[in-house]
């Protein structure tokens, strides 16, 4: 437990940089105003709410600031060459991967589940009912975002890029597709949550697209599960400089 | 659960290698990069307790030999155990070695003593706060730094804070890439001086250094490496001394320097002689056997009373370059 504890904080102090906090305090800045001009727009603010979460929240804010903030996880200590100090210790790999994923969490979850839930209250002129499922279907896909780009800043160099790459070419232009291939995109599973939790009827003809909530949280942790073993023994055959 | 070395080959068994107080041994290591660049050539050595020099010129593969006997890169043939295992699948032995890296890369924002403290802790030391403390002293680190964040450090500091890291755990095998590099020359003094310490305690220590007057300090004990390959291994004194085929350079000091180098010079095992002044000339010699005889019969021909006879080329720089420049 003392050496995950260590590990873990090392992880969260390389994480939380000046820089990435403007980002976050930007992303989330731009999210509640969203919200408040939805909540005072009239109409069904509460639909207007769950749009935003979907649209703003699960495709763009949450993989953004999960992927700035958990590649560096692997990633910086790989760029600086500081990955040996931790690569010779004898701990376990999967411990240190997993020491990285929380530290990843522990930043992401409050940066963009509060915000987020702020903004469905907001959006949605403080109708209460929105706050659980925006909160838990929010930090499901900070969960899974998180360990997929741990991986993702472990194994590739430019991690940022390819990272971003892949949230605007395979979550939002394949995942949109169809039926088939909204599959195979992480944010199907956390939209799926936020749908089916909040009952509201968003564009009907979607539905193909969607899963069930049991279906999709079982998704949401074996993508995690399975990242994480992934991660940790590619820690373990990766080369070290 | 570790692996021991297999046993020697028969043709090994007579000189029975390796040793059986090695803690490193490489057996027909090699090592290639994409693009077909080979770092290490089919490397076989063995080092026991003690301080031993890691020599080469630049890109002979010395770091990358170091990083193979820590278990950070994959060999592409061969093997390597270190303290009885292999390191880059066996937890238990990467916690009996202690590395200094090359690279200046340390965690910038985090305070000395944090740094130290988390290798401990990833060492699982059972009193992490006191093997800290002690490390940081036998490095020399002021207390009152320890609270400053490592980005602030000078990169003689920061190289201090690496070599505490490495020895917090009290390892068996001590791995040092350039330690000394940005340490001043007090600095360098008291390293020297505790890596022998170290050396004596019976813990195997492998130095490099491109430094070569610093290494000759940590001891006579070098594996040399050129190319890839292994150039040279044991005492230089002795490597020196089976170089038979290198005529050596010997300084002479005597009172009649002219009349003893004219006879020396008919002699069939001088090859040259250079005067240098009124009282000493140096001589290179291809037979160093019989030119302690005839040095000796030269003086006393000449009534020359000999002062001082100094070879010149056996200091680990000179046995460096002629291995080295063999190759």
């Amino acid at each position: 437990m003392r050496q995950f504890t260590a590990t873990y904080k090392l992880f969260l102090q390389h994480q939380i940089t000046k820089g990435r906090l403007t980002l976050i305090s930007v992303m989330a800045a731009i999210a509640v105003l969203l919200g408040f001009i939805i909540g005072s727009s009239g109409g069904d603010t509460r639909e207007g709410a769950v749009v935003l979460i979907m649209g703003y929240g699960i495709n763009f804010g949450v993989p953004i600031i999960a992927l700035v903030l958990a590649s560096s996880s692997f990633g910086q200590l790989k760029e600086d060459e500081t990955l040996v100090y931790l690569w010779l210790k004898p701990s376990s790999r999967i411990a240190t991967v997993v020491a990285a994923w929380f530290a990843a969490l522990s930043a992401v979850i409050p940066a963009v589940a509060i915000p987020l839930t702020i903004t469905s209250l907001v959006a949605s002129s403080f109708d209460f009912s929105l706050a659980g499922p925006t909160f838990l279907a929010i930090s499901l896909a900070v969960v899974a975002y998180s360990a997929v780009f741990s991986f993702v800043g472990l194994v590739l160099k430019k991690a940022l890029i390819w990272g971003f790459v892949y949230i605007f070419i395979w979550e939002l232009l394949i995942g949109n597709l169809a039926p088939g291939t909204s599959k195979l995109a992480i944010k199907t599973y956390p939209t799926s949550i936020l749908i089916n939790m909040t009952d509201e009827d968003i564009n009907g003809d979607l539905t193909g697209f969607f899963v069930s909530t049991p279906a999709a949280i079982i998704t949401l942790v074996a993508i995690t599960c399975a990242s994480i073993a992934l991660t940790a023994w590619r820690l373990q055959e990766t080369e070290v400089a | 659960m570790t692996q021991q070395p297999p046993p020697p080959s028969s043709s090994q068994q007579a000189e029975a290698w390796p040793p059986k107080d090695s803690t490193i041994v490489a057996r027909s290591l090699s090592k290639s990069f994409r693009g077909g660049l080979v770092a290490l050539s089919e490397l076989s050595v063995a080092i026991g307790p003690g301080v031993t020099a890691l020599l080469g010129p630049n890109g002979a593969g010395k770091s990358t030999f170091m990083r193979l006997l820590c278990g950070l890169t994959k060999a592409t043939t061969g093997d390597i155990w270190v303290a009885g295992g292999n390191p880059r699948k066996d937890a238990a032995v990467r916690g009996r070695i202690g590395l200094v890296p090359q690279q200046d890369g340390i965690f910038e924002r985090q305070q000395v003593y944090d740094f130290v403290y988390l290798a401990a802790v990833l060492h699982n030391v059972d009193d992490p706060q006191s093997a800290t403390l002690r490390a940081l002293e036998l490095v020399e680190l002021n207390p009152q730094e320890l609270t400053r964040p490592l980005g602030s450090f000078s990169k003689g500091m920061r190289q201090r804070a690496k070599i505490a890291q490495a020895i917090v755990h009290d390892p068996d095998v001590i791995v040092l890439d350039e330690p000394l590099n940005g340490l001043d020359p007090k600095q360098r003094r008291h390293m020297i001086a505790l890596f022998h310490s170290l050396g004596e305690q019976g813990k195997t220590i492998l130095v490099s250094s491109h430094i070569l007057e610093e290494v000759e300090r940590f001891g006579s004990h070098i594996v040399v490496l050129s190319k890839g390959r292994l150039a040279a291994e044991g005492d230089f004194r002795s490597i020196r001394s089976l170089m038979d085929h290198q005529p050596r350079k010997v300084k002479i000091a005597c009172d009649k320097p002219k009349n003893v180098a004219a006879r020396l010079i008919e002699s069939s095992s001088i090859a040259s002689c250079t005067l240098h002044d009124e009282e000493t000339f140096e001589i290179t010699t291809a037979d160093a056997g019989a030119f302690r005889k005839e040095i000796a019969i030269a003086c006393q021909k000449s009534d020359s009373l000999l002062s001082e006879v100094t070879p010149l080329d056996e200091d680990l720089e000179s046995v460096f370059r002629y291995l080295v420049g063999e190759r």
